[in-house]
């Protein structure tokens, strides 16, 4: 599955804000059970101590019962006195227990009938004590039976009260300990839950972006390698033109020589025809030699001139071929070039025209480039030679020289203000030969196609933008280094 | 240059060959010129024939680097690549002014290198000028 950017980073966020509210919800819970059993845990034990104080009353009343029946029977003031002690203790015991029980309301009225019988016992039985041994024996037993049997009744309803207390407190307490359990294991699944679905997200995602990752390392591999190919193939086409160049630009200048060579002699054996011209007219004056004059004093020299001057453009034109051949089969070298100053050494050179023309030349900061120096000081040479030849002169020339570097590759910018280059010419400038606008500045029309060759041997390409009367930029787009297919 | 001095002239060109000539005769050098416009009949008569080269009279070579069979350099190697032929004089002659082909036609052993050039009255000059320098040049006797 590939997960995008954004699901990650939404679905990393819902997690944490899950997880987040489990752990709070779980810790308050926890709080909460904990304080509530603990709580519930003395609830049980309180009843278990009432319960204790139930069974302790129970047992002094019966020890108090037992005490006052050896008194009566032995009139012994020892066992009176202990009769005494346990009544004393046990009313302690029946106060203690209502201060016990003031959490049940039944309890309470209970406690209060429990200990308003026990008070009227230790009063029966004070009363025995108090000497008359034989007036205490014949009260002894009137009434007893129903008083202690109403105090058994309340002790064992006030037990079984707090048995089933104790019972249903316990329940709640075990209840509050299971819950617990629960919400903790429960917690614990999800949060077990959640660290999964992170792992397994986070998993996933870089997994994506491993793969994503690979595929644009393919890509660029792709690309390279294309380049590699495109590139051997432009060097090779380029290496064959040359080589073309060089064939046809030699072979056409062998019958150029006898063109010329024989014109050359058609012009001296002139002077013999004219001089036989003479010679005839002179010893047959009748003769009609008009028409012959007019060849060879006329008709013959224009030709004569005219396959001259042709001959000698060709000439010209042929050698610019041979030029530009042999350039293109020389073989570069890369060094570090600092680019401003070879710029600024080419400004330098033209510095007397410029600031005779009154010309604006800017150098911006140009970044620095490994390639072969003779090419690179062509390339702007003839660039800026260029752009201050066709300034506009109504007014003032400004050339700017501009440079950016584009990661592997460097862009450099020649701009001007001058006349520009009309649409029709902007592909044409480039071939050889071919010049654009008013044909009023020297030039054989070859800078620009020597240019565009030196930039693509150098890896790069040439653009240009222009508009008619406005200016033109020139933009070169070549690698930082040159590639390796170009050098020894 | 003594008359029995033959001049071994190899260039495919007939206009060119002709100029050459003209050239050469103007500049008051009359020996026997010898036209070969392909370097297989040019290599035949200076190795193989009976009445060949190397039975004549001594000989000096004007070399077109440019033929329609084979480069003058080769002819240049052979030439200058037998115990026979290497003390003959080689120019050569040609449109060629590719540095790297003189560096290595001197290498070879040719004894000098002209561009022919393509204005013709630098082309008349430069042929007259080795008509001269053919006139006073010594070249070595034929070991037989």
């Amino acid at each position: 599955m590939n997960i995008s950017e954004r699901f990650f980073g939404r679905a990393s966020i819902v997690m944490l804000a899950v997880g987040f509210i489990v752990v709070a919800a779980l810790t308050g819970a926890t709080v909460w059970l904990t304080l509530r059993a603990s709580d519930q845990a003395d609830w049980v034990s309180h009843t278990m101590e009432v319960e204790a104080k139930i069974n302790d009353i129970s047992a002094l009343i019966e020890r108090a019962e037992s005490a006052r029946r050896g008194y009566l029977i032995t009139g012994q003031p020892a066992d009176a006195a202990a009769a005494r002690r346990t009544t004393v203790m046990l009313h302690a015991a029946a106060t203690e227990l209502q201060g016990m029980v003031t959490d049940n309301p039944v309890e309470v009225s209970r406690a209060a009938k429990l200990a308003a019988l026990i008070d009227s016992r230790i009063a029966r039985i004070t009363r025995s004590l108090e000497g008359d041994v034989a007036a205490a024996r014949r009260d002894f037993g009137t009434g007893d039976q129903t008083v202690l049997a109403a105090i058994g009744d309340l002790t064992g309803a006030m037990t079984s009260e707090e048995t089933s207390l104790q019972r249903a407190r316990s329940a709640a307490a075990d209840w509050s300990v299971r819950t617990l359990l629960v919400v903790t294991v429960a917690a614990a699944i999800g949060i077990l839950a959640l660290g999964l679905g992170s792992v397994w997200l986070v998993r996933n995602y870089f997994q994506a972006l491993r793969r994503s990752r690979q595929e644009l390392e393919e890509v660029n591999q792709g690309l390279e390698e294309a380049v590699q190919e495109r590139t051997a193939d432009v060097l090779q086409a380029n290496a064959e033109i040359q080589r073309f160049a060089y064939v046809v630009s030699h072979d056409l200048r062998a019958p150029l020589v006898n063109i010329m060579g024989f014109t050359s002699e058609i012009e001296a054996g002139l002077g013999d025809v004219v001089a036989a011209l003479d010679a005839a007219a002179a010893q047959a004056p009748d003769l009609d030699l008009a028409a012959a004059r007019q060849v060879v004093d006329e008709d013959w020299p224009e030709a004569i001139g005219f396959i001259r001057t042709s001959s000698e453009k060709m000439d010209r034109l042929i050698n610019a071929i041979l030029r530009l051949s042999r350039e293109g089969r020389r073989t570069f070298t890369a060094e570090r070039l600092r680019i401003g100053e070879v710029v600024e050494a080419i400004v330098d050179g033209m510095r007397h025209q410029i600031e005779e023309r009154g010309i604006t030349v800017r150098v911006e900061p140009l970044p620095d480039i490994m390639s072969d120096r003779l090419a690179i000081e062509q390339i702007f040479g003839n660039l800026v030679d260029n752009a201050v030849k066709y300034l506009d002169d109504s007014r003032p020339g400004e050339i700017a020289v501009r440079g950016f570097d584009r990661g592997r590759r460097v862009e450099f910018e020649v701009e001007d203000n001058g006349r520009g280059i009309a649409e029709r010419d902007r592909e044409r400038v480039f071939d050889l030969f071919r010049r654009a606008g008013a044909q009023d500045r020297p030039g054989e029309g070859i800078g620009l196609a020597h240019v565009r060759t030196l930039v693509r041997r150098l890896g790069g390409t040439i653009l240009l933008s222009s508009e008619l009367g406005r200016g033109t930029t020139f933009r070169i787009l070549m690698p930082k280094t040159m590639p390796r297919g170009l050098q020894e | 240059m003594t008359q029995a001095v033959t001049i071994v002239m190899i260039e495919d060109d007939e206009g060119h060959a002709r100029l050459i000539e003209r050239n050469i005769r103007r500049a008051g050098i009359y020996n026997t010129i010898r036209h070969f416009v392909d370097g297989g009949s040019a290599l035949k008569f200076l190795f193989e024939e009976s009445e060949g080269l190397l039975a004549q009279s001594p000989a000096l070579v004007l070399l077109d680097l440019n033929l329609p069979d084979m480069s003058g350099v080769d002819i240049l190697a052979r030439v200058k690549g037998d115990e026979r032929l290497k003390r003959t004089p080689v120019v050569v002659l040609t449109t060629t002014d590719d540095k790297t082909e003189i560096q290595h036609c001197y290498d070879l052993g040719c004894n000098v290198y002209i561009t022919k050039p393509v204005n013709y009255d630098s082309f008349a000059t430069a042929i007259r000028q080795l008509g001269l320098f053919l006139s006073v040049i010594q070249v070595p006797e034929v070991e037989a």
